[in-house]
């Protein structure tokens, strides 16, 4: 069966102003009807090639093509004549707006004549036959972020999308949010929609799409069916070598008599909202243990987090650090005692205006300044270029500023700060988050090597896979409570799937 | 000495990694003095000044603006002042527009110490010590009001002018010449010293000690490093253990203390009694923030605009003795420097300072 491509792109390339060269040569085409997988790691590309479709970055090179006609996009609007719709992980709505104003807003960009009225009709007809409900009057802040990707994808139908572009739908929902995800997706499939759906997860590229294309640093690495190709095919075409393993020297079973060094009691911390408001957690972590914190985004891992570093004061409970009570101490106290932290998002941790010795310093200052608060100038300076060396910071010197550096590197120096000073407990939240597949085993690598020289580590991570590699314990918490509680080997997917939605 | 060495080679590695940066900068603020004397010469002529009259304007203001040290340096030292006093809250993200009354309450509280004790130093701390509880104040109503400091400071100002007027005509002034206050007893007045190739007032010396002082606590000490942090990411600061509301605090009474600095060194150094129009007074805090922004928010850069502004100043003076030109073809090419060179950087400034804000 000969089909006649939808979107055809030819021989795409982009160079950036500063060199970096994105895409090389990627010919892509899309079909009338059908689930189009982009597989790919952070930074091979997927997410460029897809902005050029939508109009917002121009090629250096390379045609794109619809219903073999070339089309020059100046912009997004340029696409959207075409039909070409793209939903961003952050999506595009107003907080403060209802569902049918958010969807107004967007329709009117396309045609300014239509009412709101017109509007409202076109979604509930659209909500009938693709057979689900969303409440066109609720502003849209107050939905949960499930229904807030629907509102976006049922926005861009009522304009008739005819290509939609997925750029990682999945990584913001919860494992029942997904299962719905893709049942929408599929019948949008039976409605002649084509999707393209951005993923670095093998599961969910097998699971759902008909067919793969995988992105290899700006470059087609292999395309196929999917039903004709498994995973671990698609995983070595995706990263090109064989995934170095981790050296698991020192793993073992939790040996019961090593010492607590951090022991939580019954501690309650008001949360950002009352789902991840802590309600009385019990939690002990011993000296040479890595203890893995699972559960979705906002039931409380934040703020377990922020209690333990002391940013958030417990209405109640204790926590013991080395069998002293710490719970009034201030964040540099805690510091002082060998508490280290990694915060979850760069944007957090990092002082992209200051250089990298400024940025090894600030976490690091109880060590580094002298009883009168004098900054000790050469201690810094031999600690920062420690850290570039150590932890392999690419950067020219400690002078360089930090928001001029790649994410990866950034993500090193932010746990390499932390390593340097051999904490006796490091917390780190999404310590690999956004880095290649090489940065981030090399973390997890540095994190394990830490455990083995005696230090704790309490792992808050979203990915599933790093947290069952790393740790020796887990705990899952949901709405602001541990549910469960075990070494890796006692959960299945299944059950940590369970206990993460509550339901156990 | 091992050390001296190891922190210039630092000083120049900074330097040299920073080369465009330091480039930019001194191309754009080129640009807009050059911008300033094109558009302000473009304004004589349609004003109907001959345009070879803007030339020997622009020949005078430099000449005579720049050739007596002495007269420069103590005309800039409270400019200096001022413009720390923007600057150190700066650094820390925040606007410190209230540099002029805290200018005014520094110099009448040094002019009333000095009248009661006859000590400079004395009425020093005590101009410097009013500036910074006035400081404070917005301070304490911007962290635990959320009263915006701007705001706020803008009407303080103007309440303490007219407070001031008051103060000053009704309890200061001098029987015999009712104009103009009692004067700072000689006890009490910052001596000039005589360098042989310059008469140096003490203001200036100072001036440049709080600069340089500020320098150093900026960029050498953890105070400083945590104020700088707080401003730039008061998240990051937070994570680093540092109080972000202490900070505020901290550098708006430290900014309002320079302020207070610069009014007393006003009186006790160079005008050494105050006018009930307050003539004298009036205006050093508004410039102070053009001269912060003229200097790039660095310590180091505001001593150099403030002088280079004063010199401006100076040489309005002059085009007005010798040509005739009205003196305020200065204050336009200030103007107009400032705006020019105002408007890409207060556009990055305010840029982050709402990013921040917003959280």
């Amino acid at each position: 069966m000969v089909k006649e491509p939808l979107v055809r792109l030819e021989n795409i390339s982009k160079i950036y102003p500063d060199g970096v060269k994105a895409l090389d040569n990627v010919s892509l085409e899309v079909y009338p009807g059908e689930i189009l997988g982009l597989l790919g790691e952070n930074g091979a590309g997927k997410t460029t090639l897809m902005r050029i479709l939508y109009g917002e970055i121009k090629p250096s090179s390379g045609k794109i093509y619809i219903r073999n006609r070339e089309v020059v996009f100046h912009g997004p609007w340029d696409a959207l004549k075409h039909g070409i719709r793209m939903i961003y992980q952050h999506f595009s709505l107003i907080d403060e707006f209802t569902v049918i104003e958010n969807m107004h807003l967007f329709m009117s960009t396309i045609n300014r004549k239509v009412t709101i009225d017109e509007t409202r009709r076109k979604a509930e007809e659209l909500l009938k036959t693709l057979g689900f409900q969303i409440p066109l009057d609720e502003p849209v802040g107050r939905l949960p972020i499930g229904v807030q990707q629907k509102v976006e994808i049922v926005k861009s139908l009522v304009t008739g999308a005819e290509v939609l572009i997925l750029d990682e739908p999945t990584s913001v929902l919860n494992p029942i949010e997904i299962e719905e995800l893709f049942r929408l997706i599929r019948t949008l499939r039976e409605k002649h929609v084509s999707i393209i759906f951005i993923s670095h997860k093998l599961r969910e590229i097998k699971e759902l799409t008909n067919r793969v294309v995988v992105l290899r640093k700006g470059r087609i690495a292999g395309e196929a069916e999917t039903a004709n190709i498994d995973e671990s095919t698609l995983a070595k075409m995706m990263i090109g070598e064989e995934l170095h393993m981790l050296n698991q020297a020192g793993k073992t079973s939790v040996n019961n008599r090593s010492k607590e060094i951090l022991v939580l009691e019954n501690v309650q911390v008001k949360g950002d909202k009352e789902q991840s408001t802590l309600k009385g957690i019990s939690l002990k972590i011993h000296c040479g243990e890595v203890v893995g914190v699972v559960g979705i985004q906002g039931n409380g891992q934040k703020e377990l987090a922020e209690a333990i570093i002391g940013l958030r004061k417990p209405i109640k409970g204790r926590i013991l650090f080395e069998d002293e009570d710490i719970t009034g101490l201030s964040v540099e106290e805690r510091l002082k005692k060998g508490i280290s932290f990694i915060p979850e998002s760069r944007k957090i941790g990092l002082v992209g205006e200051m250089d990298v010795s400024a940025n090894v310093l600030l976490t690091n200052h109880v060590f580094l300044t002298n009883r009168f608060g004098i900054i000790m100038t050469r201690e810094l300076e031999n600690l920062s270029v420690k850290v570039m060396k150590d932890y392999e910071v690419l950067a020219a010197s400690p002078r360089v500023l930090v928001k001029h550096l790649s994410g990866g590197n950034q993500q090193k120096i932010m746990t390499g700060r932390e390593l340097v000073k051999n904490p006796k407990l490091l917390i780190a939240m999404e310590p690999t988050q956004g880095l290649d597949v090489k940065s981030a085993q090399q973390i997890r690598q540095l994190l394990l090597d830490h455990r083995s020289k005696g230090g704790a580590v309490l792992l808050i991570s979203s990915d599933l896979e790093e947290l069952l590699l790393l740790s020796d314990r887990l705990v899952v918490m949901f709405n602001g409570r541990i549910t469960a509680e075990g070494t890796p080997n006692e959960f299945t997917v299944e059950k940590i799937g369970l206990c993460m939605g509550g339901s156990c | 000495m091992n050390g001296k060495v190891h922190v210039m080679r630092k000083l120049l590695e900074n330097f040299t990694s920073r080369k465009r940066e330091y480039g930019l900068a001194l191309l754009e603020i080129s640009l807009s003095i050059l911008l300033s004397l094109t558009i302000t010469a473009g304004i004589m002529i349609l004003m109907g000044y001959p345009s070879e009259l803007s030339l020997a304007a622009y020949t005078v203001i430099f000449a005579k603006g720049f050739d007596n040290a002495s007269y420069l340096f103590s005309r800039a030292s409270p400019l200096i002042l001022t413009a720390l006093a923007f600057l150190y809250p700066a650094l820390t993200g925040m606007f410190n527009i209230g540099g002029e009354g805290q200018l005014y309450v520094g110099a009448i509280a040094s002019l009333v110490t000095a009248l009661y004790t006859g000590s400079s130093l004395l009425a020093l701390i005590a101009g410097g010590l009013a500036g910074a509880a006035l400081g404070m104040v917005l301070a304490l109503l911007r962290v635990y009001r959320n009263v915006n400091e701007v705001v706020a400071a803008i009407m303080i100002n103007w309440a303490l002018f007219n407070i001031s007027m008051f103060v000053i005509a009704t309890y200061l002034t001098d029987p015999s010449i009712p104009h103009l206050t009692k004067q700072v007893p000689d006890s009490a007045k910052l001596p000039v010293v005589d360098l042989g190739i310059i008469r140096l007032n003490t203001s200036f010396l100072v001036a440049l000690a709080s600069a340089i002082g500020g320098a150093y606590l900026f960029y050498r000490t953890k105070l400083g490093f945590a104020m700088r942090v707080s401003g730039l990411n008061p998240n990051a600061s937070l994570i680093a253990g540092f109080e972000n509301k202490k900070l505020m605090l901290t550098s708006f009474a430290l900014g309002g203390g320079m302020a207070g600095l610069g009014g007393s060194i006003l009186v006790l150094g160079i005008v050494h009694r105050l006018d009930t129009m307050m003539m004298s007074l009036y205006g050093y805090g508004f410039l102070g923030i053009g001269a912060s922004l003229l200097g790039r928010n660095n310590p180091v850069g505001v001593v150099v605009s403030s002088i280079f502004l004063s010199g401006l100043l100076i040489g309005g003076q002059w085009i007005e003795t010798r040509l005739g030109l009205p003196h305020q073809v200065a204050d336009l090419i200030i103007g107009i420097i400032v705006i020019s060179l105002a408007i890409p950087f207060a556009y990055h400034y305010m840029k982050t300072f709402f990013r921040v804000r917003r959280k």
